[in-house]
């Protein structure tokens, strides 16, 4: 198992979500949008400008912001 | 991803010609806008008469679109050149986008018909067809034919 | 058949759904013209409903909020599952996006634990069979142990089929709903919970028991709240105390999504994530290089559309409002009645009915633009730069609607779920120049700046767009310190959009907008006119009357700006709407509607320049909301001294520029 925040991916990286950090209302939204632990993401671009991050979980595409993303916990062995 | 050889083929004749007339028509209006703005009257003369069968207005916001479309095709270009597939993308999005500006303009053009022929405006007298035609719309033709020629292909891009 | 005899049944269905999965197309092709929008009450949520006479009964169908989950995070999953556990609607339908089916499913999982009938609309489902999907409609009924029924909504395909299950379900007495098992561990809390509430007999009465107490574990405070004056709030707070509830929370959203998958593979076959041609698309709309061109293309394209080929279009509504007038100054006796319907009535709903075709044409392409599911694309290449000034990706919707109308743009701020954020996008978005000022824009840089009068009017947008940004930045490091919240949001698939969809949401938008205008601003230009005519025996609209008075009142403000009384005037009564300052102006200039006359009469007037009306077009941008934008910043923000705020802060600010604009460009000339 090799742990990493979902941040550090590279686009086209896999990844299975070990444990959200984020806290309240930002950890309630990001569950309820399928980022459980278990799940998997896939890491699709970043925006033109850097940020936020494109990510594709549970069949369609999310975006987050590098910031929140700082607080998703993954395991990048496939 | 397979595509058939011969119909990328096409596609990619039809980016090097579309992205080609676009960037020269965008270029051509774009140094004519700059000629209007700060009153060259050797550019403003060129756009009257040597190059006035092209109808090209001298509008700076549209120069800057037709270069941003043919740069499209040139991109995607290149992602085929690289033996990325997905460049096909780039000939579809470059064709979508010049056919709603070609739409755009158009719809500018059938205004201004309908009120200088309905109206007999005193202010839009003098309006004709060619005030209003321009490339955007003419070069929309050849990206409408690239539309209808591969609409099942685009919509099935992935396969 | 005899009316009186037959009795009517009636059948109240509700409709929720994920956002993006066609559930307002699904709710337009069914209810058609019958429909009333209102405010869900006490929130400023809009509540939209509609009724369908079919096989003898009356279908109630109420548009539920779009919401991914009701866990209380935003007032719209607040206000969905309020109507359902409160109005206890006979059926609920919820639209599933076929090609996205086990996101949409989270969102089941929570409906079946409010105890309604419920019926699945698998919307969609051409585009998921044409990309190789095998969706298994028996299966799916038999897992869910609810109906199942396919639609495409864009081309009303399904929708009878869904009201005949519709009507079966209502007939049917019992219903037998699946709940999910959330493990041994939660389920024995849930019991707990359960046995504690079941002592109260309002709340057992009122709610599924398993429900409420599902919501407590999950640490749902609204639920909280509800039961707090219950007989039984001290027992259940002392439970929920003892357990680590986001510990908790996140157990269960895991087991919701773990049963989600475990049957998810039965109903859909094949429905695994591939490059589809959506994605192609977005690599070329998000490309790092062309995205930020094409957005701007884009925004452009809409802008010439809403502007230049509205301009004939407005021609001629003028022209009916000035032929009106003529009539009315030819038959209508005695002849001040004759000049306050010509001059006052038919003046003033001419100004506002002339750029009736900027607004209609605006919200089309606003909603193509959203149906084609570029919009969210927008926020998500726009958001870097919109969290740099202190807002986020999803303000900068409401600043594009902004410039066709401030009051959607700032009703259109309710989807931003952070009050922060929301209050700074609601302060700022009066900068944006709206339709109603075009009108103002277009008389003076149209008179004074030929030419040039588009690069003008540009410039004067592009300010607008800077003084709000400028202004975000000063908010967010004072009264708004902080950073914008987090910034989640699904990024749907492209998709062809619907015209009747967005015909519709033009029609809603625009009649609005008119009834706005019928009302104030008709109001409005009778009040100048009465102003303008009074007192007796003056000239019209001369120095003498309660108008010149006024405006030599306010004269000494305005001096320094190079306004005259004119102005100051029409200016004061740009107040109750930014259009009526031409229309005043008409009044005032005693040309009417006529706007060439008024053009011939600003021109000959020794008191304007082309500076003068430089500083005119930057004050009229800047100064104020009208009052329908006062009143709508009241009812949004809940707060008079927000409201104030707003409206100091933009008078300061327009005063400033526009003296900066006059004193400064006179430096120039």
């Amino acid at each position: 198992m090799v742990e990493n925040t979902l941040n550090n991916l590279q686009p086209g990286e896999k990844a299975r979500i070990v444990k959200v950090l984020a806290k309240g209302t930002v950890r309630r939204k990001l569950m309820d949008m399928g980022l459980v632990p278990g799940s998997e993401i896939e890491v699709i671009r970043t925006a033109p400008l850097g940020d936020p991050i494109e990510f594709r979980i549970k069949g369609y595409s999310l975006s987050i912001r590098k910031q929140e993303a700082v607080n998703i916990v993954v395991d990048t062995v496939a | 991803m397979k595509h058939d050889p011969g119909k990328l083929r096409e596609k990619v004749l039809f980016s090097v010609v579309a992205g080609f007339l676009y960037v020269l028509a965008g270029s051509i209006q774009f140094v004519l806008s700059i000629g209007a703005m700060f009153d060259i009257n050797s550019v403003n003369s060129l756009g009257n008469s040597a190059l006035g069968f092209l109808f090209i207005p001298s509008d700076f916001m549209g120069s800057l679109v037709l270069v941003l479309i043919g740069s499209i095709f040139f991109y995607g270009l290149m992602e085929l050149r690289n033996g990325f597939n997905e460049g096909i993308a780039y000939v579809y999005v470059g064709i979508i986008i010049s056919l709603i500006f070609a739409t755009v303009y158009m719809l500018v053009l059938a205004g201004n018909w309908m009120e200088s022929c309905l109206l007999n405006d005193p202010e839009i007298t003098g309006w004709s067809f060619i005030d209003d035609f321009r490339p955007a719309i003419y070069l929309g033709i050849l990206s409408l034919c690239g539309y209808i020629l591969w609409k099942k292909d685009f919509r099935n891009m992935n396969k | 058949m005899c009316a009186g005899e037959m009795k009517i049944e009636k059948i109240r269905v509700a409709l929720t759904g994920n956002p993006n999965v066609g559930k307002t197309t699904l709710f337009n092709v069914i209810t058609g013209s019958r429909q009333h929008v209102g405010n869900w009450p006490g929130v400023t949520v809009e509540k939209k409903s509609g009724f369908k006479q079919y096989k003898g009964y009356e279908i109630e169908v109420v548009d539920l909020p779009g919401t991914y989950s009701l866990t209380a995070y935003s007032l719209d999953e607040i206000v969905a599952r309020d109507f359902i556990v409160d109005e206890r609607p006979d059926v609920v339908v919820q639209i599933v996006d076929a090609t996205n089916i086990e996101r949409n499913l989270y969102l089941t999982t929570q409906l079946m634990e409010l105890g309604s009938k419920m019926i699945i609309a698998l919307n969609m489902y051409d585009l998921a069979e044409e990309r190789g999907d095998k969706l298994h409609v028996t299966k799916m009924e038999k897992i869910l142990s609810m109906p199942v029924v396919l639609t495409i909504a864009s081309k009303n395909i399904g929708m009878s089929e869904l009201l005949d299950t519709v009507i079966t379900e209502k007939q049917k007495v019992k219903h037998h709903g699946r709940e999910i098992g959330y493990g041994d561990e939660i389920e024995s809390r849930i019991i707990e919970i359960e046995k504690v509430l079941s002592q109260d007999k309002d709340l057992t009465s009122r709610y599924p028991l398993r429900w409420l107490a599902v919501r407590l574990l999950d640490g749902d405070e609204n639920i909280l709240r509800k039961i707090a004056g219950s007989s039984v709030a001290t027992q259940i707070k002392t439970i929920l105390t003892s357990l680590d509830i986001e510990e908790y929370e996140a157990m269960m959203a895991d087991k919701r999504y773990e049963v989600i998958s475990a049957v998810f593979p039965q109903m859909c076959e094949r429905c695994m994530t591939r490059m589809t041609t959506s994605d192609m698309v977005d690599r070329v709309m998000t490309n790092k290089y062309l995205g930020i061109p094409i957005f701007l293309a884009l925004m452009w394209a809409a802008f010439e559309l809403t502007f230049s080929f509205a301009t004939p279009f407005m021609t001629i509504v003028e022209r009916i409002f000035v032929w009106l007038g003529e009539i009315s100054a030819a038959y209508i006796r005695p002849e001040w009645l004759a000049s306050l319907v010509g001059e006052g009535i038919i003046g003033g709903v001419g100004s506002v009915f002339s750029f009736i075709p900027n607004i209609f044409i605006l919200f089309f392409l606003l909603s193509m633009l959203e149906d084609s599911g570029y919009l969210a694309r927008a926020a998500f290449i726009v958001d870097r730069v919109m969290y740099k000034i202190g807002l986020q990706g999803k303000s900068f919707i409401p600043m594009l609607l902004g410039f066709g109308c401030n009051v959607p743009a700032i009703m259109a701020t309710r989807s931003i779920e952070d009050r922060m954020d929301r209050m700074a996008t609601i302060m700022v978005v009066p900068f944006i120049s709206c339709g109603a000022r075009l009108p103002i824009y277009i008389l003076f840089a149209g008179t004074f700046f030929s030419e040039n009068a588009g690069t003008v009017i540009f410039c004067i947008y592009l300010l607008g767009i800077l003084v709000a940004v400028g202004s975000a930045k000063l908010l967010r490091t004072t009264a708004l310190k902080g950073h914008p919240a987090p910034f989640i949001l699904e990024l749907p698939p492209y998709r062809i959009p619907n015209l009747n969809t967005s015909i519709r949401h033009m029609w809603d938008n625009g009649s609005m907008y008119i009834q706005k205008a019928g009302t104030i601003i008709l109001g409005g230009s009778v009040v100048i006119w009465l102003l303008a005519a009074l007192p007796w025996g003056v000239e019209y609209g001369s120095e003498q009357t309660f108008i010149g008075l006024l405006g030599h009142a306010i004269q000494p403000l305005m001096e320094p700006l190079g306004f005259d009384w004119k102005l100051s005037v029409s200016l004061l009564f740009g107040f109750v709407a930014k259009e009526i300052v031409v229309a005043s102006m008409g009044v005032l200039y005693g040309v009417g509607d006529d706007q060439i006359a008024l053009t011939d009469s600003l021109l000959a007037d020794p008191h304007l320049s082309q500076l003068t009306a430089l500083s005119l077009m930057v004050f009229s941008l800047l100064y104020m909301p009208c009052i329908a934008a006062v009143g709508i910043i009241k009812k949004e923000t809940g707060s008079w001294k927000w409201t104030a705020f707003s409206v100091a802060y933009g008078l300061a600010v327009a005063w400033l520029l526009a003296f900066a604009v006059f004193h400064g460009g006179k430096m120039f000339i």
